[in-house]
């Protein structure tokens, strides 16, 4: 318990978890900001135009923002640890290296279950209440319909706080945690995408944008990624992304000196 | 000055993230390789296919492991405290900087080129006579769009390093180059037309390819920018960035 707190108290009193929340917030203005763009131009179309206009789901489009914040707020929980020295006295003072990080990973783990509920469930709104039965009524679908995908959508930006936290923990480098955390969520993409088929598919299924979706069954043609897992192998894929790399940095801080 | 940009070589080639940075970047190289035979022997099943160019494909790659040599040329001195032993013995920050720069460019450029030339060749050999579109057009027809990858890597390099300079923290700055490379265009491409192509037409990676005169993309179409002002735009990127990191270096104290 005392762990917790002090986990807790190392979290709130630098400012970069401020800056990454914070930051993580701003995903719900850049939703109202493409909303309010687009209720303008297709106030501004011709009938035959506003006929054939699209709009993407936004919740998702913004998703990336808080994703990307919180993972760099987990990698920062641990490495600035190890930049600044002070793991060691924190390692001196709680000498057993799993209670250290499982206390992180509650701290982190919890903080993205917050912030990631706040910035869905906040875009979408405000992008109903945007819209309104604009787009060929692509925000008029009953809420209770679209609530599965946005809880589980809401839980990647948790599972990406785990996965910084995890990658941090193994490399011990700010620099490189946050770039393989980028490399998995912008970059690794990107190369599936251009792949052949069957490969894109079937690499795009493990993809975490593409787990969202998959756990809910939820509008599965619509995915840019690909969509051949279940939603029991889907949610089995989204857990692995947050236990494996922290299994893999709490095996590693016990073996190695900090 | 050929004392300080040698200091600085000195500390970019002592340091194993540099190694790393440029190792991670010519792994281009060998999935590009792996690429090519995977989409040859797909291409000898079916006949003919249109496949992506390797050395465009991966050029993400690059450009995110170069920024980052970008931004560790300084943050890590931040972090250490080694700044300090810096601008003791170079007291002046442009000086200090513009070494820093030079030499982030020089092995950038060099770095990138190299790779992104080796990629190319590799494949187009491994490709052969196989008809995979990306192997089908004349070198003079690829070469403004190998020229404008190359570049663009250096300048994210630069814009890392302005960045690294004006933030002081590694992580700061790696996430600010990640909301330039792959943030804000990815959300660009969601504004509703006509403004997702005017907006994402300014945004650094889609400047490569109207240097090279060709198409965005198939959502975003051809941009608006002839060759000569998307060069504008990406030298802007890197002098903006490295100018707000010098205002904010020459204000500061270390």
């Amino acid at each position: 318990m005392s762990v917790l707190a002090s986990e807790w108290l190392k979290v709130r009193t630098v400012r970069s978890s401020y800056l990454m929340l914070g930051l993580s917030l701003v995903g719900i203005l850049l939703g109202v900001a493409v909303a309010w763009a687009a209720v303008g131009m297709y106030d501004s179309a011709t009938p035959a135009q506003q006929a054939h206009a699209a709009i993407a789901d936004l919740e998702e489009v913004v998703l990336m923002v808080p994703q990307l914040c919180m993972g760099v707020l987990g990698v920062l929980t641990i490495t600035s640890e190890y930049t600044t020295g002070l793991i060691r006295t924190s390692l001196a003072i709680v000498p057993r290296r799993w209670p250290v990080l499982a206390g992180k990973s509650a701290i982190v783990g919890l903080l993205g279950l917050v912030t990631g509920p706040m910035v869905v469930f906040g875009t979408y709104v405000a992008a109903r209440w945007m819209l309104g039965d604009r787009f060929g009524g692509s925000y008029t679908t009953p809420f209770l319909d679209r609530l599965p995908t946005l809880i589980t959508s809401s839980l990647t930006v948790a599972v990406f706080a785990l996965l910084g936290l995890g990658l941090g923990a193994t490399l011990r480098s700010t620099a490189g945690a946050i770039t393989i955390l980028v490399g998995l969520v912008y970059v690794i993409p990107i190369i599936v995408g251009n792949l052949p088929e069957p490969w894109s598919e079937r690499l795009g299924s493990l993809m975490i944008g593409a787990l969202p979706r998959e756990i809910t069954g939820d509008d599965l043609t619509h995915s840019v990624y690909g969509s051949l897992l279940s939603p029991v192998a889907a949610a089995m894929v989204l857990i692995a992304y947050a236990v494996l790399p922290l299994l893999v940095g709490a095996w590693l801080m016990r073996r190695k000196d900090a | 000055m050929r004392t300080i940009l040698s200091s600085e070589w000195l500390k970019l080639r002592s340091v194993t993230s540099t190694y790393q940075a440029l190792g991670v970047a010519a792994l281009t190289v060998v999935l590009g390789m792996i690429w090519t035979f995977y989409v040859s022997g797909l291409a000898d099943e079916r006949g003919a296919l249109r496949a992506a160019a390797p050395e465009q494909g991966f050029l993400p790659l690059i450009q995110i492991s170069l920024a980052v040599l970008g931004v560790l040329a300084i943050t890590a001195e931040q972090a250490s405290g080694m700044i300090r032993t810096s601008l003791t013995v170079v007291p002046n920050r442009g000086t200090l900087l513009l070494a820093k720069a030079g030499v982030v460019a020089a092995v950038t450029f060099v770095a990138a080129n190299s790779i992104i030339v080796l990629t190319y060749v590799t494949s187009r050999l491994i490709a052969g006579e196989r008809h995979l579109q990306f192997n089908e057009s004349s070198l003079a027809n690829d070469l403004p769009m190998l020229l404008a990858s190359g570049l663009s890597v250096t300048v994210l390099a630069l814009v890392g390093l302005g960045l690294g300079v004006a933030t002081r923290s590694t992580a700061a700055a790696i996430v600010s180059v990640v909301s330039l490379l792959f943030v804000l265009p990815g959300i660009a491409n969601y504004l509703p037309a006509p403004w997702n192509t005017r907006v994402a037409a300014l945004m650094l990676p889609n400047l490569v390819p109207q240097i090279a005169d060709q198409r965005l993309s198939r959502r975003l179409g051809d941009g608006f920018l002839p060759p000569w002002a998307a060069l504008v735009v990406l030298a802007a990127y890197a002098i903006v960035a490295l100018a707000a990191g010098f205002y904010l270096f020459r204000r500061r104290d270390a």
